[in-house]
């Protein structure tokens, strides 16, 4: 039999679970690992961020400090690892001739995988984490299209017939909160140490030669000057917060993803998880996420070139996996 | 001190046939004895065992845990201590509002979720192991029960050390309580004081009067400072009692509290507690 139970009661706790078979409903949260919170914790987490003191002593506006580490898959153009605490994440770019969109016959084409590795959390296992992926890939995709972000022109071999194709393949280790901030800083990263080799193009018309240089260090870089990060505000109680980890996660009424660029330009946004921001706020959210952007932009920025001078990853294609 | 055989999961151990697998290890195709865990060799007589670096918590009778109540059954919760199992907290285990000594009745069996509902932290003690490795547990006593207005957070339980008394009150003015399997509940003092689920006149639990204690900003910083120290000896995998906790804590105070979170910071803070054990 069923407990009946006296009285109307509160949602003291709401277990949030993740269906894999389940599309996204509304307000199902994606991606959440089935983590309980007591109603004391969460009204812990909520007063430390009214009071501008998080859990761990930060600020609402604070960043985590990560780590950035290029060229760490030997058989890609490009790739990138980024650790945030406990969420981490490896991206690998592949370069590779294919054709261009017949609707853009000048530009050169990027495509998004994302992998949510089954280590990462109880929920990706088996196939449980591909709804997630497919989301995932689709909000990175969403911050690249735009045309200013990359100079897809340069990926254009012969106009309407052959291009570069980057595939993008973001694969997702772990699992603490942040994830699409972490991803976005990693597709960056590994886009920054991507290098597409030179062609030799012989012939005319119908036979045209397209030769890839053999020489690994016979290559030009991308130029990512224009490409964005994401960064994702959440709303936990009144106020918005950057870098959650996963309690702060669990606490959240809403969360507004925007891609930004390092000039401050708002390239997509995307809103996720049922709850309301109401116009007032808005402005706010924008604002913080761009001044946060500005810091995250200076970090990882300073990362890759400090790397690139002491020779890691770029041109000497260091082999080390994940150490 | 003897050195340590340390190896890695498919480390070949040994290769003579006269030895008895015991947990941690297996025997390979050709006959080789190989670890399957990584962690520390253990020979006893002729019997070779991997005690692993890192497990769940495996409860004894008498340690104190804090768990999280994930399931309300029939007569029983079912807890999450880090087990290999989920622990049982009986009905017949917890103290009744009032304190009042009196058997369990159907009115109590339907009234379980207002005492403890899914979610809910509850400080206890192991009252026994049952043949399979789960724990029965119990909050019959008047400083254990549930937990509020503070922050959990979760440490490997090799790292926590045996002691008499798991529930200290830091001289900072925060109280720690460091359960055995390895989950740490970090609150301000005053909280800890009123833990008696008052009666309404019907004998049922009044959450209306739950006196509503805001914590000040001091003491969340407080409590933040002492959640980033235990980070840092964690980080450190240095053994975790109310000592190493308070050098930690007095060598962090020249640092603001985000600050604890860098790495070079964390090592620096550690350094008193590396001494003592």
């Amino acid at each position: 039999y069923r407990l009946v139970y006296v009285g109307v009661q509160r949602s003291i706790a709401r277990p949030i679970l993740f269906y894999a078979h389940h599309p996204r409903g509304a307000g199902k949260r994606i991606g959440m690992a089935t983590q309980l919170l007591s109603k004391y914790e969460r009204d812990y987490i909520e007063e430390g961020v009214n009071q501008d003191l998080r859990e761990d002593g930060r600020n609402c506006r604070d960043y985590r400090s990560f780590a950035v580490q290029t060229g760490v898959v030997s058989n890609t153009s490009g790739s990138a690892r980024v650790q945030l605490e406990n969420t981490s994440a490896v991206v690998g770019v592949k370069a590779e001739l294919g054709a261009p969109d017949p609707t853009q016959p000048n530009s050169g084409r990027i495509e998004f995988f994302v992998d949510c590795a089954a280590l990462a959390s109880p929920e990706f296992e088996g196939r449980g984490g591909e709804d997630l992926g497919h989301h995932l890939a689709h909000q990175l995709a969403g911050a690249y299209s735009h045309s200013s972000t990359l100079d897809r022109g340069s990926l254009s071999i012969i106009p309407g017939q052959q291009c570069w194709v980057l595939y993008v393949d973001v694969l997702v280790l772990e699992w603490g909160g942040s994830v699409l901030d972490v991803l976005s800083l990693a597709v960056r990263a590994a886009l920054h140490d991507t290098r597409i080799p030179r062609l030799i193009v012989t012939g005319e018309g119908e036979e045209v030669e397209v030769e890839v240089s053999d020489n690994p260090h016979d290559s030009t870089s991308l130029d990512i000057g224009r490409a964005p990060i994401i960064i994702t505000v959440t709303k936990i109680g009144l106020n918005f917060v950057v870098d959650v980890n996963m309690k702060e996660e669990m606490c959240a009424s809403s969360r507004l993803s925007l891609a930004i660029n390092e000039q401050g330009q708002i390239l997509s946004t995307s809103k996720d998880i049922g709850g309301g921001i109401p116009y007032f706020q808005l402005n706010d959210a924008i604002r913080m996420a761009q001044e946060v952007s500005r810091e995250v932009f200076q970090k990882l920025n300073s990362t890759l070139h400090s790397q690139d001078h002491e020779g890691l990853g770029g041109n000497t294609r260091s082999t080390q996996l994940f150490s | 001190m003897e050195t340590l055989h340390l190896v890695a999961p498919g480390d070949v151990i040994t290769t003579d046939t006269g030895f008895m697998r015991g947990h941690g290890t297996y025997h390979s195709d050709d006959g080789k004895l190989v670890a399957s865990v990584a962690g520390v060799v253990q020979r006893i007589n002729r019997l070779i065992s991997v005690r692993p670096l890192q497990s769940r918590y495996a409860g004894e009778v008498g340690d104190v845990v804090v768990g999280r109540i994930v399931e309300v059954q029939q007569k029983r919760w079912k807890v999450d201590t880090f087990s290999r199992l989920e622990s049982v907290l009986l009905l017949s285990s917890i103290n009744l509002p009032g304190g009042v000594l009196r058997r369990r009745s159907a009115q109590d069996e339907l009234m379980m979720r207002t005492y403890f509902t899914e979610g809910d932290l509850i400080s206890a003690e192991v009252q026994q192991v049952f043949s399979d490795g789960s724990l029965s547990l119990h909050t019959r006593s008047l400083k254990y029960g549930k937990l509020k207005k503070g922050c959990l957070i979760t440490v490997p339980p090799s790292l926590v050390k045996r002691c008499k008394n798991h529930f200290h009150n830091m001289l900072c003015g925060a109280s720690v309580i460091i359960g055995n399997n390895g989950y740490v509940w970090i609150s301000s003092m005053e909280v800890d004081q009123e833990d008696q689920i008052l009666l309404n006149p019907r004998d049922e639990p009044d959450t209306t009067r739950e006196k509503d204690i805001a914590i000040t900003r001091e003491e969340r910083e407080t409590i933040a400072r002492l959640r980033n120290c235990i980070q840092a000896l964690v980080a450190r995998k240095l053994t975790l009692f109310d000592t190493s906790i308070q050098y930690t804590f007095d060598a962090s105070r020249g640092y603001e509290v985000k600050e604890l979170l860098r790495e070079d910071v964390m090592q620096e803070i550690t350094e008193p507690a590396r001494n003592i054990d």
